[in-house]
């Protein structure tokens, strides 16, 4: 009787683990394959392919602008924002750069998707667009909301949610290089050249450095993190 | 043989040798060496005396039994015939003029016109009496010396050296033996010698002393010192101020400075001596900071707790520098350096850094200075107030390894104060550059040897640098040395500085038809109006398409090319036909045309143009950047940031890049540059030029009296971007207008109607008189839907067709913009454009506006901190408009004439006019008659430039 009780048991386990690794196997497939009617798909694509584009659009502007979209509150006469001011720290926080990111492409998402006349025989309207955007490593993720109501054959659709979109970019490792420098830079008034020269050869970036009399210019250029063929290059002042 | 009581001893004593006093009396009478002859027998052995007013005192001492030697007095009738010393007696012979013998050693000493100063039982000091005395000890003459009270020569008779010295030499100098050394001692120095501390010569000022030893063939044991100012020394030392010692290893300077070979050395309070060290000397247990340069090494060491100070002067032996140049180094504390030459391996020079443990060097270069230590390199940033100081040093060209880098890279400095860290692959880490340039340090390393064959094959017709040497005809530079790197410098179109192209180019001769190819490797957009190879510069290098192809060819004065910073691309030259001028003689550098290139003569290469080979892509990019006027407005005041790169505005045809440039003086400018600007009133336009030039202009630019903005803009669009339709271009430029609107700092722009504008070409513009002092506006608008006013005072040969369109393109989208025109929150253009023209500069800050920049000018010149007043100084409201002017009327014009010439002020009234009737101050006239007219007659009235030039200068 314990015998049977205890072979029970074991199937119900089993029965159980067999489930759930079902229920988990969809689950994820889930995640990482969008479900979308037939009729839309078409347009669903084509407003990924345009987010991943804003994306890439917007990493190449944002890390010219030294993470930020619109120019920094305290910057060179050019815009370039100084993360070193006299002894303050005034590095852009990650999480400010993927506000920045998503600002952009929310602004900038429509000049690609236009007014969707490549799909003539649809008509969208189309809602406002509110992305979210994480740095990761080897990559920014791209979440979007852009309500989108197509009519196509009379028949109505909603398109709302564009998920994981990846663009892959270094501003990680970027980003990592920007807070050893600028921490180094807090606790000395010099320039510690081998020190950026490490974190140049750590993190295999090429870092430009430009004096302009008080300012002082940094760029960096990850050549292993491109756009359209073109390297990345993240700007940022000091004024020591 | 037991001692007499003291008093028997005494009267003993002073009996025997009264005779022998007598004559010493005689002697000193004549000015000669009292004779000291000894007791045959003295009953105490004397052991010292002196001489004091005519007689000799001596000391007679038996260590046994006296206790008070004290002095004797010798009496007229006393004499020595012979000193004792313990048991040896040694005899005085006494000659006058001939000498005497002592240890009945002929010729031992020979002496005239000393006398005697103290004695002892092993020692005689000596003085000398008259300017003919001397001292002769075996072969060692001490002559020529003036006899002075402090001057003697102590020597030990038993030993037979010269112990103790001290006197000066006349006007004629002499040679001079210590020990085994020799030295010349030059007129009227001053010689103190003792055994302990060795020969101290103290020299008159700027004594030469190169002909007479050499240092490095110093054998003695006992070293030398040298004290004075501007001494020459042999071995191309030169102790400027200070003392130097020498001794066998070398010249050690223990105070003030000295030149050794180009290397200025100071020695401060506590850095401690530097020996400047012999070529073979082992210094590898010495206790001191040394340098030492042979052949072609100089090395530096310092030693615990001290510094070597020194600074690296023109015509180095080692280092490459010239009289703009500077460079020094503080070695501290156990670091030393090393530098050697490479120019056999056409390589400029490599430093090695040998790091210590508490160490550290300081390197200064131009305006950089480096630190190293056992752990790290870093570099000093300057302060503003040490910039202006050090601003036009140039830099020395070198490589600086260290044994301190804990990883294999080395920093690679050239001169123009650029440099690069560079893997051990030679790949580019960390690079530093001035004014955004693009790094050229890698450039450097093929200089020397390029620059030796070019020399060695005579190619320029004249190696005068003056006279802007050419290419002899049928010689070619001897490019086959194959270089990977690059090579190739380009000119930027301002006048700051110059670029080097960086990257993966390179250049060589390719085939039999010699012909240079130059690959222009990746790299920052740049437009360049000159291109230099190597040393030399190419000339106002223009791309031109004539139908087949495009061309480069450097005639023309006013084109520039440009190259992409994606792809390469490629230009062939041939070699015979291209100007080349040699690299020193820069564009900033040309005092014979006013630091202006036009002057230089070119070459005509017409009928065979340079060939230019690119991807079709970048022959687009070539042609935008060449023939579309520049509508990036840099708000930095200077040129070098000043490209001519349309795309950088427009963006490349299919990219919705924003430039959000400021259009003002920016935060970067200081005080300090407004008040640098000294306005050139002498070389404005003349009115009667500006008349003539306008029906020439007419003909030649086949302009129309009205522009319209959108159409011309489409075109150049169009003809860019052949692949896009009108609505592509449209939708361009609501882009544009979509991201200004997400910021009020930028300009707004109307792209939905095209605005056509009168084109006003007009010589009696007291704007364009006022706008020709150079440098010179091309154009201006007011603002939206303002005609376009081209300035007719210019024509500096320059302008040509399509310039004269691309100002018309520039000058129209400034019609464009309207609305808000804020700039970045620091201050604004005011509502208005037309009020623009007082309240803010216009693009670059040559046209400032001139009471802006009077009142910048007045603020700045009246501050100390020169970096705020600049922004307080700009005049960003309406209301303080009213007040600027006012002040600017009520200024005191006695003192404002005297500084600016008449036309200035009438053409800054003139504005302030404008813009105070537009600020809605309605009694101007009234202003004018009851205030200005009173102090300015005339000026108060002019309003064209035919009144200015009828009345006002009568009357101030």
């Amino acid at each position: 009787m314990v015998n049977k009780r205890g072979q029970v048991t074991i199937f119900i386990i089993l029965a159980i683990v067999i489930v759930g690794a079902i229920i988990a196997y969809f689950s994820l497939n889930n995640n990482s394959k969008d479900i979308v009617n037939p009729a839309t798909n078409e347009i669903y694509s084509f407003v990924k392919d345009c987010i991943k584009k804003t994306g890439e659009d917007a990493i190449y502007q944002i890390a010219q602008n030294g993470g930020y979209y619109l120019p920094a509150k305290v910057s060179t006469a050019n815009g370039i924002p100084y993360y070193y001011y006299s002894g303050e720290n005034l590095l852009i926080s990650k999480t400010e750069i993927e506000n920045q990111l998503a600002l952009y492409i929310n602004n900038n998402l429509e000049y690609c998707t236009g007014s969707f006349e490549n799909f003539p025989q649809s008509s969208v309207d189309s809602g406002e667009v509110l992305s979210e955007v994480m740095i990761e490593e080897g990559q920014i993720k791209i979440n979007a909301n852009y309500p989108l109501i197509i009519t196509k054959n009379e028949k109505t659709y909603s398109l709302k949610n564009f998920k994981d979109i990846i663009v892959r970019t270094r501003f990680d490792a970027i980003y990592k290089s920007l807070e050893k420098i600028i921490k180094d830079q807090l606790t000395r008034e010099d320039v510690c050249l081998s020190c950026i020269t490490n974190i140049a050869l750590e993190n295999d970036l090429i870092i430009n450095i430009i004096g302009l009399e008080e300012t002082t210019l940094f760029v960096i250029q990850d050549e292993n993190s491109k756009i359209n063929g073109v390297p990345i290059k993240w700007q940022f002042a000091n004024r020591y | 043989m037991g001692c007499q009581s003291s008093g028997s001893l005494l009267i003993g004593i002073k009996m025997k040798i009264k005779f022998l006093q007598l004559l010493i009396i005689i002697v000193f009478s004549f000015f000669t060496i009292p004779f000291i002859i000894a007791q045959e027998n003295p009953d105490c052995p004397i052991v010292g005396g002196h001489f004091e007013n005519n007689e000799i005192y001596y000391e007679c001492i038996d260590k046994n039994i006296l206790t008070d030697p004290g002095w004797y007095k010798l009496d007229e009738n006393k004499q020595f015939n012979r000193l004792r010393h313990e048991d040896k007696f040694f005899y005085t012979q006494i000659w006058i003029d001939k000498g005497f013998n002592i240890n009945n050693k002929e010729s031992f000493i020979e002496l005239s016109g000393v006398v005697l100063k103290e004695f002892s039982n092993k020692t005689i000091t000596l003085g000398f009496s008259n300017e003919n005395s001397f001292f002769k000890m075996y072969n060692d003459t001490f002559a020529n010396i003036i006899p002075l009270e402090t001057s003697f020569i102590e020597f030990d008779y038993i030993n037979e050296e010269i112990i103790n010295a001290n006197f000066i030499v006349n006007k004629i100098g002499g040679n001079y033996t210590f020990g085994n050394d020799t030295f010349y001692a030059p007129p009227e120095s001053r010689i103190i010698f003792t055994t302990e501390d060795g020969v101290e010569i103290k020299i008159k000022d700027g004594v030469d002393l190169t002909g007479f030893f050499s240092l490095f063939n110093f054998k003695g044991g006992s070293p030398v010192s040298i004290e004075g100012k501007n001494i020459e020394f042999p071995d191309g030392f030169n102790l400027i101020e200070g003392k130097v010692t020498m001794g066998n290893k070398g010249y050690a300077l223990d105070e003030g400075n000295a030149i050794y070979k180009q290397n200025s050395i100071q020695v401060e309070n506590d850095s401690g001596t530097v020996l400047i060290a012999s070529k073979n000397t082992d210094l590898s247990n010495y206790k001191g900071n040394w340098i030492r340069q042979v052949d072609n090494s100089l090395e530096i060491q310092s030693y615990e707790g001290k510094k070597v100070n020194i600074k690296f002067l023109e015509n180095h032996d080692i280092l490459y520098i010239d009289s703009s140049d500077l460079m020094s180094a503080q070695i501290e504390n156990g670091d030393g350096l090393i530098i050697n030459e490479r120019n056999s391996l056409g390589l400029i020079p490599v430093i090695n850094h040998i790091s210590s443990e508490n160490g550290k060097t300081i390197i200064q270069n131009g305006n950089l200075e480096f630190s190293l230590n056992k752990n790290e390199l870093s570099m000093i940033p300057l302060k503003s107030s040490e910039y202006k100081n050090v601003l036009n040093n140039k830099s020395v060209a070198f490589d600086i390894e260290s044994d301190s880098l804990n990883m294999d890279t080395k920093l690679r400095i050239n001169n123009e104060g650029q440099f690069d860290i560079l893997s051990k692959d030679d790949e580019s880490l960390v690079t530093w550059n001035k004014y955004s340039l693009p790094v050229s340090a890698k450039l450097i390393d093929n200089k020397l040897q390029r620059d030796e064959v070019a020399e060695d094959n005579a190619i320029f017709e004249s190696k005068d640098t003056t006279e802007h040497p050419r290419l002899k005809k049928g010689k070619i530079l001897p490019f086959n040395v194959k270089v990977d790197i690059d090579l190739l410098e380009l000119a930027s179109w301002g006048d700051n500085d110059r670029i080097n192209i960086g990257g993966n180019s390179y250049f060589a001769e390719t085939d039999d038809k010699r012909r240079l190819l130059i690959d222009v490797g990746k790299g920052s957009d740049i437009d360049f109006q000159h291109i230099i190879l190597d040393k030399f510069i190419m000339e106002y290098v223009v791309i031109e398409d004539n139908g087949k192809g495009y061309y480069l060819r450097n005639l023309d004065t006013s084109a520039s090319t440009s190259r992409d910073d994606r792809v390469n691309w490629k230009v062939e030259f041939k070699l015979e036909e291209v100007m080349l001028l040699p690299n020193n003689y820069r564009l900033y550098e040309n005092k014979e045309s006013g630091g202006v290139f036009s002057g230089f003569e070119l070459n005509a290469v017409d009928d065979n143009p340079i060939i230019i080979e690119s991807s079709s892509n970048n022959k687009e990019r070539l042609l935008l950047r060449n023939s579309v006027v520049n509508l990036k407005q840099e708000p930095d005041k200077s040129s070098f940031l000043y490209s001519r790169d349309l795309s950088s505005y427009f963006g490349a045809c299919y990219s919705i890049e924003e430039d959000y440039k400021t259009l003002t003086i920016g935060k970067g400018d200081f005080c300090d540059e407004v008040l640098k600007k000294k306005l050139d009133f002498e070389s404005y336009a003349k009115y009667e030029n500006c008349v003539n030039n306008i029906n020439m202009y007419k003909k030649l630019y086949e302009y129309n009296d009205e522009f319209c903005v959108w159409k011309e803009l489409r075109n150049t669009y169009k003809k860019i971007c052949p692949s896009l339709n009108e609505k592509d271009i449209t939708n361009i430029f609501r882009k544009k207008e979509d991201y200004r609107k997400m910021s009020d700092s930028l300009i707004h722009i109307n792209p939905e109607e095209d605005s056509c504008v009168p084109i006003i070409y007009d010589c009696t513009s007291i704007l364009y008189y006022s706008l020709s002092i150079p440098p010179e506006a091309s154009g201006y608008s007011y603002g939206s839907d303002s005609p376009i006013y081209m300035n007719p005072y210019i024509f500096d040969g320059s302008r040509d067709k399509d310039n004269f369109y691309f100002i018309l393109l520039h000058e129209g989208y400034h019609g464009l913009q309207s609305g808000e025109a804020k700039i970045e929150g620091d201050y604004n253009f005011g509502d208005e454009r037309t009020s623009s023209y007082l309240l803010t500069n216009v693009e670059i800050d040559p046209r400032v506006s001139l009471i802006q920049l009077w009142w910048l000018e007045k603020t700045c010149s009246e501050a100390d901190d020169k970096d705020i007043i600049l922004s307080d100084g700009i005049i960003d409201n309406e209301d303080e408009a009213r007040v600027v002017l006012d002040e600017f009327y009520h200024y005191p014009r006695n003192d404002f004439i005297s500084k600016f010439k008449n036309y200035y002020v009438y053409t800054m009234l003139q504005s302030a006019y404008i813009d105070y009737t537009r600020l809605n101050e309605k009694d101007w006239e009234g202003f004018r008659d009851e205030i200005l007219v009173k102090r300015l007659p005339g000026i108060a009235y002019g309003k064209t430039i035919n009144e200015l030039s009828s009345s006002t200068f009568a009357y101030v």
